[in-house]
C-alpha cells in the first residue's frame, strides 16, 4: 500500500451569483497516493478546475468551500489559519501550474525575479543562493541557455518555454504534490509531447505526486495511474486508468470515450452524447446526467444515485444498484 | 479531372510588412503564407493542419481575399478571382463562406438569432419578402438541429455547441459551394464536438459542399478529411490522401507531428516522438528548408537549399530532399 498524500473528503464548493447560490463542486471525495498521477477529467462546468482551486485556496471571491475536509499529509488544511496555510502548505507542499502561463506569470518581472521570490520566501535563502537554485531548476526543466533566459521577461518566451518556467517555479520548493490544471491545452501537439515528457521525468526525479486536471482523454491515457471522471460538480466514475479506458461503466464515461475520433480507419458518423452540459444554474433534478443518458430510468429523474462498486471502479449510477454500495450521496 | 476542380491555388503568398522602409531591402516581412500551390476537387474535404503560426488561418483568409494576398493566383471554378473588382468579390461571397473559430466573438451580441442569420439574405436576396426570409431562417435552423423557436433569442443564451450551429446556419444561408471551416470544433467540449462534426458531414452530403477544414487537431482532421495538407512556417511540407498521410508519412515533419499524438491507449504508452526545439521566428527564417532547424535528418544541403514540393507517392507530395 502506498501512502496517501492528499485526501479530500466530502468537499463542496459554492458560488454566489446574481441568480442564486450554486454548488460548483458537490460532495466529492478522493485520495492521491504518493508518487502517483491522478487525473481529473471532465468537460466545461464539471468542477474539475474549481476542485483544484479549492485545494489551493484560490477560489474567486464569490466562491467558498461550504463543507468538507482537505488533508495534506494527514493534516486538515481547512482547520489551519490562513497564514499557516500560506507558509507551510501552498508553494511548499503543494504547487500548481496553470493552463495559460502568460496570465499566471507576472508580465513586468523578469523570469529570474519571479522564481527567486518564492525560493527566498520558502527556503529563507539569500539572493545569491536563490539565483543559483533558480538557474539550476531552469536547466532541469530543459530551458536552453538559462543564463540568458533568467534575465528575460515572460513575453520574450514562447508558450512552451513559459510553461517550462511555470513548472520550474512550481518545483523550486520541492513540493510533494503538483496540481497541473490543463498544462498542455494551450500548446501545440509537438510542444505538448515535450511538456508531458518533462512532467513524467520530473515526477520520478523528485518523487512528486501529480493531480492532473484535463478535458483531454488522450492525455489521461498517457499519464494517469488513476482517473476521476467529473460531471456537473460530481464524481460519476473513478478507477485505474486501464479499467476506465477498457471497461468504462458509467454511460457518460462510455459516451465520452466513444465520441473521440480515433486514428483508426473509419468514416461516417461519430457516436455522440445527445444535448450539452447543462449550465450550473440549470442542472436537472435526480441524476445530473439523466436528460442525456441513453439508459435513463424513471427514478433517475428524481433521485441522485449512490456510488456502487464494479470491479476496481466506483460508479455513481443506478444501473449498478445491485452491486455493493460504497456510499450514498443521494439527496 | 480538371473540370472537377473547384479551387486551384498557384504560388499564393501573403507577406505582412512589419517594418516599413522606402528601401525595399530594409523592410522586414513575415512570410505567413509563402508560395503555396494546390487544388481542391468538388465535394472534397481538404484538411489543413499545422502548429500555431504555420499560416493555416492566414491561408484560409487569403483564399477568400478576406485578407488581400501579396501575390499568386486563385482560380475558383476556373476564374481567377485575383482579378475581381470589389463588386465581383461581393458576389463571390455567395459561393465561398468562412466559418470562424470562435462562435463567441463571431456573432454580434446585440442581434437576435433571426437578425444574425437573415443578414446574408438581406444582403444578397433583396427580392425575398420578409415572410420568405423568416421561413428560410426557420428552415436553416431546422437543418442545423435547432428549433425555430430560438429566433428571437440572443447569442449569449446559447451554449458553445448551439452557437456553432447558428454560425453554420448563417454560413450555409446563401447555398455556398465552398466553406472554409477555421477550427470550427476546437472550442467545443468533446461530447459536443462529435455532434458538430456529424452535422458538417451531413451538410456536406446534403448540399454537395466542398470544405477546407483548418485545424490543429490531427484526429479530427483525419476523421473528416479526404486529403490533408501539412503546413510549416507558411509552406506546404506534405499533401496526401488522409489515410496515406497517417499510414505512410514521407516528410520528417509530418512524421514527428503524427508521432507526437497520443495513442489514447493506457496499456500501450508508446514513447511519443519528441520533436526537439520550437518553431523558428518567422521573421528570421532558415535559408534552406524551413524545418531544417528541428529536422532529425537534416543535412547541409537542407540548410542551404529550399526543397520544392514533389511527388513522392500516389497523390502524395512532399517538400523534402530525402522523402
Amino acid at each position: 500500500m502506498s501512502k496517501t498524500i492528499l485526501r479530500v473528503e466530502d468537499l463542496s464548493v459554492r458560488f454566489r451569483t446574481e441568480e442564486g447560490v450554486f454548488n460548483a463542486v458537490d460532495n466529492i471525495s478522493f485520495t492521491l497516493e504518493e508518487q502517483k498521477t491522478l487525473a481529473i477529467v471532465g468537460e466545461s462546468g464539471s468542477g474539475k478546475s474549481v476542485t483544484s482551486l479549492a485545494i489551493m485556496q484560490l477560489l474567486a471571491e464569490n466562491g467558498h468551500i461550504s463543507s468538507g475536509e482537505i488533508y495534506v499529509d494527514d493534516e486538515n488544511i481547512l482547520n489551519m489559519s490562513s497564514s499557516q496555510v500560506q507558509h507551510n502548505i501552498l508553494g511548499k507542499k503543494i504547487s500548481m501550474i496553470f493552463q495559460e502561463p502568460m496570465t499566471a506569470l507576472n508580465p513586468i518581472l523578469k523570469i529570474g525575479d519571479q522564481i527567486t521570490e518564492s525560493i527566498i520566501e520558502h527556503q529563507g535563502t539569500g539572493k545569491k543562493e536563490a539565483y543559483e537554485i533558480a538557474l539550476d531548476t531552469l536547466k532541469q526543466v530543459g530551458i536552453p541557455s538559462p543564463e540568458q533566459r533568467i534575465k528575460q521577461f515572460p513575453h520574450e518566451l514562447s508558450g512552451g518555454m513559459r510553461q517550462r518556467v511555470m513548472i520550474a517555479m512550481a518545483l523550486v520548493t520541492r513540493p510533494k504534490i503538483m496540481i497541473a490544471d490543463e498544462p498542455t491545452t494551450a500548446l501545440d501537439v509537438t510542444i505538448e509531447a515535450q511538456i508531458l515528457n518533462l512532467i513524467e521525468q520530473l515526477k520520478s526525479t523528485f518523487k512528486t505526486s501529480i493531480l492532473f486536471v484535463t478535458h483531454d482523454l488522450n492525455v489521461v491515457a498517457d499519464i494517469a495511474d488513476d482517473v476521476i471522471v467529473m460531471y456537473c460538480g460530481q464524481i460519476i466514475e473513478r478507477g485505474p486508468v486501464v479499467d476506465i479506458f477498457e471497461n468504462p461503466q458509467h454511460p457518460y464515461t462510455k459516451g465520452l470515450l466513444a465520441t473521440m475520433p480515433t486514428l483508426e480507419d473509419h468514416k461516417g458518423e461519430l457516436p455522440t452524447i445527445q444535448g450539452g452540459v447543462p449550465s450550473i444554474t440549470q442542472r436537472p433534478g435526480g441524476c445530473y446526467f439523466h436528460p442525456r443518458c441513453p439508459h435513463r430510468m424513471k427514478k433517475c429523474e428524481t433521485q441522485s444515485p449512490g456510488v456502487y462498486t464494479v470491479g476496481q471502479q466506483q460508479v455513481k449510477c443506478f444501473l449498478f444498484e445491485g452491486n455493493k454500495e460504497e456510499r450514498n450521496d443521494g439527496k | 479531372m480538371a473540370n472537377d476542380q473547384i479551387l486551384s491555388v498557384e504560388h499564393l503568398c501573403k507577406h505582412f510588412v512589419l517594418k516599413k522602409s522606402l528601401n525595399k531591402e530594409k523592410q522586414v516581412y513575415v512570410k505567413a503564407v509563402d508560395d503555396v500551390s494546390f487544388t481542391v476537387s468538388k465535394g472534397e474535404t481538404l484538411g489543413i493542419v499545422g502548429e500555431s503560426g504555420c499560416g493555416k488561418s492566414t491561408l484560409g483568409r487569403s483564399l477568400l481575399r478576406l485578407w488581400e494576398p501579396t501575390s499568386g493566383d486563385i482560380y475558383f471554378n476556373g476564374e481567377n478571382i485575383m482579378s475581381y473588382d470589389s463588386r465581383q468579390l461581393r458576389e463571390l461571397r455567395k459561393d465561398m463562406q468562412y466559418i470562424f473559430q470562435d462562435p463567441y466573438s463571431s456573432m454580434n451580441p446585440k442581434m437576435t438569432i433571426r437578425d444574425i442569420i437573415v443578414e446574408p439574405l438581406d444582403n444578397f436576396h433583396k427580392e425575398m419578402s420578409s415572410k420568405e426570409k423568416e421561413d428560410k431562417v426557420a428552415h436553416l435552423l431546422d437543418i442545423v438541429g435547432l428549433s425555430p423557436d430560438v429566433m428571437n433569442r440572443y447569442p449569449h443564451e446559447f451554449s458553445g455547441g448551439q452557437r456553432q450551429r447558428i454560425v453554420i446556419a448563417r454560413g450555409i444561408a446563401l447555398n455556398p459551394q465552398l466553406l472554409v471551416c477555421d477550427e470550427s470544433v476546437s472550442a467545443l467540449d468533446v461530447s459536443v464536438q462529435a455532434q458538430i462534426i456529424n452535422l458538417l458531414q451531413k451538410l456536406k452530403k446534403q448540399f454537395n459542399l466542398t470544405y477546407l477544414f483548418i485545424s490543429h487537431d490531427l484526429r479530427v482532421v483525419k476523421f473528416i478529411s479526404d486529403r490533408i495538407m501539412v503546413l510549416y512556417l507558411g509552406q506546404i511540407m506534405e499533401i496526401a490522401p488522409s489515410d496515406t498521410l497517417f499510414s505512410d508519412p514521407k516528410h520528417p515533419y509530418t512524421r514527428s507531428l503524427i508521432g507526437s499524438i497520443s495513442k489514447g491507449n493506457p496499456r500501450n504508452r508508446q514513447e511519443r516522438v519528441i520533436l526537439e526545439g520550437e518553431i523558428p521566428n518567422p521573421m528570421n527564417l532558415p535559408k534552406g528548408c524551413p524545418f531544417s532547424t528541428r529536422c532529425p535528418v537534416a543535412t547541409d544541403k537542407c540548410r542551404e537549399q529550399k526543397p520544392l514540393l514533389r511527388p513522392v507517392g500516389e497523390n502524395q507530395y512532399a517538400s523534402c530532399f530525402y522523402a
